[in-house]
């Protein structure tokens, strides 16, 4: 039922909707029927009242001659007493021959009166009936519309019956015909569709109704059908979507998984030209370094020949010029005492020279000696070590070292080395001469800025340890002494570039470390300082060892 | 008390080493404990150890960095003719390296440059009373 046919009348009973329309009809056709009849029946009815009084008259006319005749007013008024009885007639007007009136009874109303007229004729002793008068019957069609009133008030009261008993029988008939069965299908509608499974109809009759719930079992069964084909296709179609969405993950995970590898790929292929190009640097280097080394130690080498010429013959001749001196002493009183002082000083002060050759000689020598430290070639293969263990020793030793150099010296030593810090391949001497190396110089400056009669300056030196987590591990060193301006760290890792007074550095140490941390060991050393706020090294190291092994660190030619 | 001067040969090829070795024994050359001899290169060591009959040599002094045959090939070629003979070098490259291959080819010791000389003396001492 579509929302536009609600009304009071869509929503009517089937019950209500057959009585509005069968009662009025019923009642109107049967009415109009009766009306007919009657109206039928009344002009027949007019008809036969006519005829009947046309008839009358013509008795009455027969029957009233003789009195005519004679004039017998007594006997014509006592035959018209006895006519006018008629239920129908309201009057009698007999007349003569030539129109006198010879008796009239009733006629008060003149309106609606029909009349019927007969002659009267004088048959007895007359050759031939002579007219002598005639008769006039008067009447109403009153008492027929009376009983034609009382005919259509039966007709309307049998039709209200008829009507009443049409229609409840009608209703019985509606009621197990059509309602209980639609009521009946309606049910098992509901009930179909409140289960949602096939539930037929029972087709008791022929009838439209049973028609129709055989119709309804068909379609439902063709729904039922209908639904599993679309069920069925419904989960083909589903199963063909999840086969696609599958088919498709998969083939987002595999771009996914290319794309990843590609991605790594890439990170492969730029950390290997990352780390070619730090080899490269790192081989450059080392070529240098190694160069650089092997004309250090050549030159070390060819030094200490003359050096072992100039120390032992400086000493020896230190010896002879003892001996010359007792030689002197011995002939003393040969010569004059003035002579034989003027001879001892002068002994005394060649062999004061003497002495001073010798001690440069052993500098030099000093000097060769570390220059060569770095030439030489240590173990060839990296060990696992405890870095802050090379660290706590390298400033022990660096203090001891500075105390027994420098009379009064004294610092603050901070030091925060990070605990569960994994082993680091590494060469621990060498890295222990760095630490050294970077410590002592600390030290010096802290010193230098101590001695340069700043008030209330504290010497501190801090060093720390820690794992980066990005596979390397850090070394930082800190001192509160003068620090260096930035001409000076350009310059802090050149070979002999030295800051120290003549004599007291070899301008070596800073070289060595780099080549120690950078080339043999692959890391980095960073040196950042402001004047006046002192210095900070940053040493660090990889927790994977390097491929290759350091080139030997400037290996000498052997002989 | 006369003993037999022991016959000691030094090889270098720096002739200095000559003076420097006879002055500075000078006072055990002159009590005659020690006799030098000198050699500037490996062959000349070599022919003159030759002519050593009968052997009077027990110390050779070598220096390792020499040009034509080092000190290391000298040692080697010596050791197999005098077993019994003390062979030590003298040398500026007293590295590891050098110290093991020098005892490889069976050098007794090696001193290093520039020579300590109380080093030496008591070495030799030590020599002469074995």
């Amino acid at each position: 039922m579509s929302k536009s046919r609600i009304g009071i009348w869509s929503n009517a009973s089937l019950t209500l909707k057959f009585l509005a329309i069968a009662v009025p009809l019923t009642l109107v056709v049967t009415m109009t029927t009766f009306a007919l009849i009657e109206r039928e029946r009344r002009s027949g009815a007019a008809q036969a009242l006519d005829d009947r009084i046309s008839k009358l008259a013509e008795i009455q006319g027969d029957a009233i001659s003789g009195p005519v005749w004679n004039f017998n007013q007594t006997q014509i008024d006592l035959i018209l007493e006895a006519i006018v009885n008629d239920p129908d007639l309201i009057g009698i007007t007999v007349r003569d021959e030539r129109g006198e009136p010879l008796g009239r009874i009733g006629l008060t109303s003149g309106d609606a009166v029909r009349a019927q007229t007969a002659q009267i004729f004088r048959v007895k002793d007359q050759p031939e009936p002579l007219l002598i008068g005639d008769i006039a019957l008067h009447y109403t069609q009153g008492r027929l519309d009376s009983a034609a009133q009382q005919q259509v008030q039966n007709a309307i009261l049998l039709t209200a019956f008829m009507a009443l008993a049409l229609t409840v029988s009608a209703l019985v008939a509606l009621q197990y015909a059509v309602r209980q069965p639609l009521v009946r299908f309606g049910k098992a509608i509901d009930a179909a569709q409140e289960t949602s499974r096939y539930i037929p109809v029972e087709v008791t009759t022929g009838d439209e109704i049973g028609n129709l719930a055989g119709a309804y079992n068909t379609l439902q069964q063709k729904q039922k059908s209908d639904e599993a084909e679309l069920r069925r296709i419904q989960d083909n179609l589903e199963t063909l979507v999840e086969d696609r969405t599958e088919e498709l993950k998969n083939a987002i995970d595999t771009l996914k998984a290319r794309e990843r590898e590609i991605l790594r790929a890439r990170d492969d292929a730029r950390n290997a030209l990352n780390s070619l190009q730090r080899t490269q640097d790192r081989l450059v280097q080392s070529e240098k370094m190694a160069s650089l080394g092997q004309l250090t130690a050549g030159i070390a080498h060819e030094i200490k020949n003359p050096l072992n010429f100039v120390n032992n013959f400086s000493s020896l001749s230190e010896e002879l010029l003892e001996e010359l001196t007792d030689i002197v002493q011995a002939c003393a009183d040969k010569i004059e005492a003035e002579q034989a002082e003027d001879a001892i000083e002068l002994v005394e002060t060649v062999s004061g020279n003497l002495h001073k050759i010798q001690e440069h000689g052993r500098r030099a020598d000093s000097i060769v000696r570390n220059m060569l430290l770095h030439s030489r070639s240590g173990p060839t293969t990296l060990q696992d070590a405890n870095i802050n263990a090379i660290v706590d020793e390298a400033l022990k030793l660096s203090f001891h070292s500075a105390r027994a150099e420098i009379d009064g010296f004294n610092i603050e030593m901070i030091s925060e080395l990070a605990d569960g810090l994994p082993p680091v391949p590494c060469f621990p001497q060498d890295l222990s001469r760095v630490f050294i190396n970077i410590l002592s110089n600390g030290m010096y400056a802290t010193h230098a800025r101590r001695t340069s009669g700043e008030p209330d300056y504290a010497p501190v030196i801090h060093v720390s340890t820690r794992d980066t987590g990005t596979g390397t591990l850090e070394v930082i060193i800190e001192d509160n002494g003068p620090g260096m301006s930035k001409s000076v760290i350009e310059q802090i890792f050149t070979p002999f570039y030295t800051t120290k007074p003549a004599g007291e550095g070899t301008g070596l140490g800073l070289s060595i470390s780099y080549d120690i941390v950078v080339t043999q060991h692959g890391g980095d050393i960073v040196v950042t300082s402001t004047p006046g706020s002192g210095a900070r090294f940053v040493i660090t190291l990889p927790l994977t060892g390097r491929e290759d092994t350091p080139p030997g660190a400037n290996k000498e030619p052997t002989s | 008390m006369t003993m037999t001067p022991v016959r000691i040969l030094v090889v270098d090829d720096e002739p200095d080493m000559e003076p420097l070795f006879r002055q500075q024994l000078r006072r055990d050359l002159k009590k005659g404990r020690f006799e030098l001899s000198f050699a500037t290169s490996g062959r000349d060591a070599l022919s003159l150890m030759d002519e050593d009959e009968p052997p009077s040599v027990v110390l050779v002094l070598s220096d390792v960095n020499m040009p034509g045959m080092s000190g290391l090939e000298l040692v080697a070629r010596l050791r197999p003719l005098r077993p019994s003979l003390t062979i030590s070098m003298v040398t500026a490259y007293d590295d590891d390296e050098t110290l093991a291959e020098a005892r490889a080819r069976g050098a007794d010791r090696v001193f290093s440059k520039p020579i300590d000389f109380a080093l030496l003396k008591d070495y030799l001492n030590d020599l002469i009373a074995a």
